[in-house]
């Protein structure tokens, strides 16, 4: 099991890459992280959940109640923002350039 | 008892002592549907043990209170506001006692009723027009320019009138021409509202101000030059310039029914 720490600073554009196709709910995104990830990371409710209040915050997401329900609750979910289509998008940029730095910091020149 | 139930007291007793604002309501709805999908999920994995599936879902939640923490925070936040703007209204009450004192002391004693009203009426404007700059703030803060445009735009006015009564009694015999200072106050709008959209990013809003700012100048214009007496006054320029203006209103509502969308 790897620890969740790893996504740190990157919760969010992982959630965004989740929202890019198409609108979701929490229960939806922690599953998919646990499922993508082989169940190597275990995200808890409450890290995904402060992550879309600051997003909410921050005009990145927008959230609305869905119609359907889970044994009579009915179930919250969010939608990207043209804001979050930007933030995202230069978040993964910036996530392909600190992957390379860090192969080479952590792995070393012998990777090439 | 049932695990729904169960999940509901789990909630009872974590949310009880959080201020029942709608936020809160919400999350703890969102919560209670999220332990629904868990325990489901765990049936699904072949979970028949109730007591089990309970304990993994809520363990799944996490640190439920550092959540919680923040709504207590966010509660703070609206306390200090509300404290804020308690201040702001008291000094401005002092504020308005004074100049209304000066009012009448200097009424009084200079007799001169028929222009130290305006000390009370800019005074007042100069109250508003100061709680709305520091209003603003958090505009600019949180990048609220739909809001920050509107502002600015009371502010403008409410400083053109101020300066338009101060006119108006300081230098009466001028009266007939003060009112073109309304023209500069149409203008600053424009001008004030430009700035604010291309900063904002608000690039179409922007343009569409670009273009009547564009069309008041040609209004501007034509008027500033027939009081010169260089052309003739016609009132028929009404006619070009009111269908330009009737163009410019239909982008206006075109861009803010794409915006509304």
């Amino acid at each position: 099991m790897v620890s969740a720490d790893v996504l740190r600073g990157y919760t969010e554009t992982v959630i965004l890459r989740k929202l890019m196709e198409g609108d979701a709910y929490g229960y939806e995104i922690s599953h998919m992280i646990s499922e993508v990830s082989g169940g190597e990371i275990d995200i808890k409710d409450a890290t995904i959940y402060i992550a879309f209040r600051r997003m909410e915050e921050n005009e990145l997401i927008k959230a609305y109640w869905g119609n359907d329900e889970t044994g009579g609750a009915r179930r919250r979910y969010y939608t990207i923002t043209e804001k979050g289509k930007e933030y995202y998008l230069a978040k993964s940029s910036e996530w392909l350039k600190i992957n390379k730095i860090l192969m080479k910091l952590i792995i070393g020149d012998e990777q090439k | 008892m049932s695990l729904e139930q169960r999940f509901k007291n789990y909630l009872y007793e974590h949310f009880h002592f959080i201020k029942a604002t709608q936020y809160a309501l919400d999350y703890k709805e969102e919560v209670y549907s999220t332990l629904l999908d868990h325990a489901q999920s765990y049936k699904d994995a072949g979970e028949t043990d109730e007591d089990v599936i309970y304990e993994k879902s809520i363990s799944s939640l996490g640190d439920i209170k550092l959540t919680l923490t923040s709504f207590e925070k966010n509660s703070d936040d609206v306390k200090r506001v509300a404290i804020k703007a308690s201040k702001i209204t008291l000094i401005s009450v002092a504020v308005m006692f004074l100049i209304t004192v000066a009012y009448l002391v200097t009424s009084l004693v200079t007799k001169a009723w028929s222009k130290t009203w305006v000390m009370e009426v800019g005074g007042a404007f100069l109250i508003v027009i100061t709680n709305l700059i520091i209003g603003m703030i958090p505009l600019v803060k949180y990048k609220k320019y739909m809001l920050l445009r509107f502002s600015v735009g009371t502010i403008t006015t409410l400083l053109y009138i101020t300066v338009y009564l101060l006119l108006v009694v300081l230098v009466p015999e001028y009266i007939s021409r003060t009112w073109l200072i309304f023209f500069l106050m149409i203008l600053s709008w424009f001008i004030a509202d430009i700035i604010i959209c291309y900063t904002g990013g608000l690039k179409v809003w922007g343009f569409v101000s670009l273009l009547f700012l564009v069309l008041l100048l040609g209004v501007f214009l034509y008027v500033g030059l027939a009081l010169l007496g260089v052309i003739t006054w016609s009132i028929y320029w009404v006619l070009p310039v009111a269908a330009a203006a009737l163009d410019l209103l239909l982008i206006a509502i075109v861009v803010a029914l794409k915006h509304k969308k």
